[in-house]
C-alpha cells in the first residue's frame, strides 16, 4: 500500500506552492480628459518591441477622470502618491514564457473604451527592461502628466532595477551584486 | 509633556456650570442625551478625581475618570481635559478626535475653541500616516495593533495612528497581508501589500493538515489522498491573481 502511493506523495510535494505566473501592478498616472479623449486604453506584450501589428494584443480602458487635480508642480512621478483620480492600477499577467523578455507598453488616448478611432494620433510608450520574476508581484509607475502628441514618441526606459517587488521605496531594487531582489 | 495647568484650571472653574448647562448640548454618541442629576454628579466627582490624577501626571488614572465623567455628563469640559490627557499620554489620534468633537460643538467658548484649536493642530501634525496600497477591491478588513477598525472600502488603504511600533493586519476574504514596523511623529509612510495565496497551516482545524479526521479513519491511504488534494489546491491558489480591477493577459 504504501509503496503504491508513495509517486502521489512526490507528486503532492511537487505541486506544491509552485506559482507558475506573476503579475506586474503597472500604476499610470494620467492626464484629466480633454475634447474628445476620455480614455486611456492600455496594451502591453513580452518581447516583440513596439514595431508591428497591434490589432490582436489585449486592452484595456481606463477612464480619464474630469476631476483629477494634480499640485503644481507636480512631485517627481516616484515621490508621488497617487490619487485614485489620477491614476490607474493595471495588472498586466504573464504566464512562464513571458517573464524574462522585455516588456512593451502602449499607452493610447482615445474617445472611448474601445478605441475604434483614436482621437489623438499619439500615444505614451514604455520599455520595462524586465517586470516580472515567477510566483511575485512587481510594481512599476509611469507618469503622463499631459497627453501626448507624438504617434511613435521613444519609450520612456524603466529599467529592472526600478521595478519594485518589496515594501517600501529604494533608490535601487537590486543587490550589491546586481541581482534583483525579485529573484531567489 | 504634561497637562497645561492653566487650562486644566480653567475647566476646573468652569466644569460646575458646563457639566449642567452644556450637558444637553451634546451631540456626541456616547454622553447620555438627558443626563440625572445624580449622573452629572458622579459626572463630577468622576472630573474632580480626573483632576488630581493630571496634577499628578498619573496619566491612565486621569484618562479613565475624564472619559467616565464625559459619558456620565457629556460635559465638554470633560471632553476637553481627556482630549488633554490623551495628547499628553501620546495618544495622538484619539486625542485628535477629542479635539475634533469638542470643536463640533457650537456652544463652547471662545476660549475653550482657541486652545482647543492650538492643540489640535499640534497633536494632528504628531499624527502619522501609513498608506497601504495594492489591496485588493472590497470591504478590508483591517486590524491594527490587535484591534478591529470598521471595513475599509476606499483605496489606497489610509490608516492614522499614533508614532511608534505597530502591527496591521488587512484581510479580504481567505487573503491577508501583515505588517510590522515603526513610525515616526508626524512621518508618512506608503507601503506596497502584497497577498499571498493564504496558508493552509493559518486555517485552524481545517484541510490537509488537520490529522483529527485521517486519525479517525486511520488509513495511510487517506492522508496521502489528502495531501494530493491539498497540494492541487495549494498550487491553484499559489497562482498568482490580479489584485486590481484593470487586467492585461498577456497574449
Amino acid at each position: 500500500m504504501t509503496r503504491g502511493v508513495r509517486p502521489w506523495w512526490l507528486a503532492a510535494l511537487l505541486l506544491a506552492g509552485c506559482a507558475r505566473n506573476a503579475v506586474l501592478e503597472l500604476e499610470i498616472d494620467l492626464p484629466r480628459p480633454a475634447g474628445r479623449i476620455t480614455h486611456a486604453v492600455v496594451q502591453a506584450r513580452s518581447g516583440a518591441g513596439f514595431d508591428g501589428d497591434w490589432s490582436q494584443v489585449p486592452a484595456v480602458a481606463v477612464p480619464l477622470d474630469a476631476s483629477c487635480v494634480r499640485p503644481e508642480p507636480a512631485p517627481a512621478c516616484r515621490d508621488r502618491e497617487l490619487d485614485a483620480r489620477c491614476s490607474a492600477v493595471v495588472s498586466v499577467v504573464a504566464g512562464e514564457a513571458e517573464l524574462a523578455p522585455p516588456l512593451s507598453v502602449r499607452v493610447r488616448f482615445c474617445a472611448d473604451a474601445s478605441c475604434t478611432a483614436p482621437a489623438a494620433p499619439a500615444e505614451h510608450r514604455v520599455a520595462i527592461e524586465r517586470a516580472f520574476y515567477r510566483g511575485r508581484y512587481t510594481q512599476a509607475r509611469t507618469c503622463i502628466d499631459a497627453l501626448p502628441t507624438d504617434p511613435a514618441p521613444p519609450a520612456e526606459p524603466i529599467a529592472r532595477c526600478e521595478v519594485r517587488c518589496r515594501d517600501g521605496t529604494a533608490a535601487s531594487y537590486c543587490r550589491l551584486d546586481g541581482t534583483h531582489f525579485c529573484e531567489e | 509633556m504634561t497637562l497645561d495647568p492653566r487650562l486644566v484650571l480653567t475647566a476646573a472653574l468652569l466644569a460646575g456650570s458646563a457639566l449642567v448647562s452644556r450637558a444637553t448640548a451634546q451631540t456626541l454618541p456616547e454622553p447620555p442625551v438627558d443626563p440625572s442629576p445624580a449622573e452629572i454628579a458622579r459626572g463630577r466627582d468622576a472630573f474632580v478625581e480626573g483632576m488630581a490624577h493630571a496634577r499628578a501626571e498619573r496619566w491612565a488614572r486621569a484618562r479613565t475618570c475624564f472619559t467616565r465623567s464625559y459619558r456620565l455628563s457629556g460635559s465638554p469640559v470633560a471632553l476637553f481635559n481627556l482630549a488633554s490627557t490623551l495628547r499628553s499620554m501620546g495618544r495622538y489620534v484619539a486625542a485628535r478626535d477629542a479635539f475634533d468633537r469638542l470643536l463640533s460643538n457650537a456652544s463652547i467658548d471662545v476660549q475653550t475653541q482657541r486652545a482647543a484649536e492650538r492643540m489640535r493642530a499640534e497633536v494632528a501634525a504628531r499624527v502619522a500616516r501609513l498608506q497601504v496600497r495594492g489591496v485588493p477591491p472590497g470591504p478590508a478588513r483591517v486590524e491594527v495593533d490587535g484591534a478591529t477598525r470598521p471595513a475599509v472600502r476606499e483605496r489606497p488603504v489610509a490608516l492614522w495612528l499614533d508614532p511608534g511600533a505597530h502591527a496591521v493586519a488587512i484581510a479580504l476574504g481567505a487573503r491577508a497581508w501583515r505588517w510590522r514596523g515603526t513610525l515616526g511623529e508626524g512621518g508618512s509612510r506608503t507601503i506596497d501589500a502584497v497577498f499571498d495565496a493564504p496558508e493552509a497551516a493559518d486555517e485552524p482545524g481545517e484541510g490537509p493538515d488537520d490529522p483529527t479526521p485521517w486519525i479517525v479513519l486511520g488509513g495511510a491511504a487517506g492522508a496521502v489522498l489528502a495531501l494530493v488534494i491539498g497540494a492541487v489546491v495549494a498550487d491553484a491558489e499559489a497562482q498568482l491573481d490580479p489584485r486590481s480591477p484593470h487586467v492585461l493577459e498577456l497574449p
